[in-house]
């Protein structure tokens, strides 16, 4: 059963806090941020990008001592966005979630997310991972799209008990 | 009953989680077993994870839920940030049982 339909602004209003905040917390870019939106009609696809020239999605994942060990910016870059937990901030203790909530967002609804970010080039789709290294770019660009509405795709876990 | 307006506990932002601890410290500060709190969202939408988590869900990991249910009551939140808090809630309960 699909999970029940958030408003597509509201789907479209988190997925924009999620990356903007990435940016404004993590950046350090020098220059703003650059934000793409598409609403594809005939495929019901929205289509998100944000690019900055900031530091880097991995090199800012390493400003955090317990990335320092992941050798990989590849592998770093991917925990971000599929595991929960893995955040450039080195203090607080309930970080790391709102990319890889994205990220769910995206899975669940037929869409991926996709980073360019120096060293690595990466998309996250349902059941594909793709990455490959390209010459170095500067700053990040992070993608994301999905079809609003109702999850296309089941989950493994239950519906979560209202406690509000 | 005491009442917590979200809009005056982070009156210039209700997006990042640094805003969320501001509103969780405002939380713990204003609560207590003898008088309910209020926490009213003012029909605002919030629509960012990092707040919702890091001002309510959070405390789900570090107190009882029967406590918080005892000590908060939550108002005026729309019904997207509703459903969002409650997956987050289950989320941060689970982890709680878990550690």
């Amino acid at each position: 059963m699909p999970r029940t339909s958030e408003s597509v602004t509201y789907l479209v209003e988190t997925a924009l806090n999620e990356l903007l905040q990435n940016v404004v917390e993590h950046a350090e870019s020098p220059t703003d941020a650059v934000v793409l939106a598409r609403w594809y009609k005939q495929d019901k696809n929205v289509r998100i990008a944000i690019a900055d020239s900031g530091i880097g999605f991995a090199e800012s994942l390493r400003r955090n001592p317990r990335n320092a060990s992941v050798y990989s910016d590849a592998n770093l870059v991917r925990r971000a966005i599929t595991e929960e937990g893995t955040t450039g901030r080195p203090s607080g203790r309930f970080g790391g979630l709102g990319l890889k909530n994205l990220y769910q967002v995206c899975l669940h609804r037929e869409g991926s997310v996709h980073v360019s970010s120096r060293t690595v080039d990466a998309s996250f789709r349902m059941g594909k991972e793709s990455d490959l290294f390209v010459p170095e770019l500067d700053g990040t660009t992070l993608e994301v799209d999905f079809r609003p509405g109702p999850e296309t795709e089941p989950r493994a876990d239950s519906e979560p008990e209202d406690f509000f | 009953m005491t009442r917590l307006r979200v809009q005056d506990a982070c009156p210039s932002s209700r997006v990042f989680r640094e805003d969320g601890r501001v509103l969780r410290e405002a939380i713990e500060k204003s609560w207590s077993d003898g008088e309910l709190l209020e926490l009213d969202f003012g029909e605002a939408i919030i629509a960012s994870i990092s707040f919702l988590d890091e001002g309510v869900a959070s405390l789900f990991f570090d107190y009882d839920a029967e406590l918080i249910r005892r000590r908060l009551k939550i108002v005026g939140i729309t019904e997207d940030d509703r459903r969002q808090l409650n997956a987050l809630v289950a989320k941060r309960r689970a982890q709680r049982t878990a550690a």
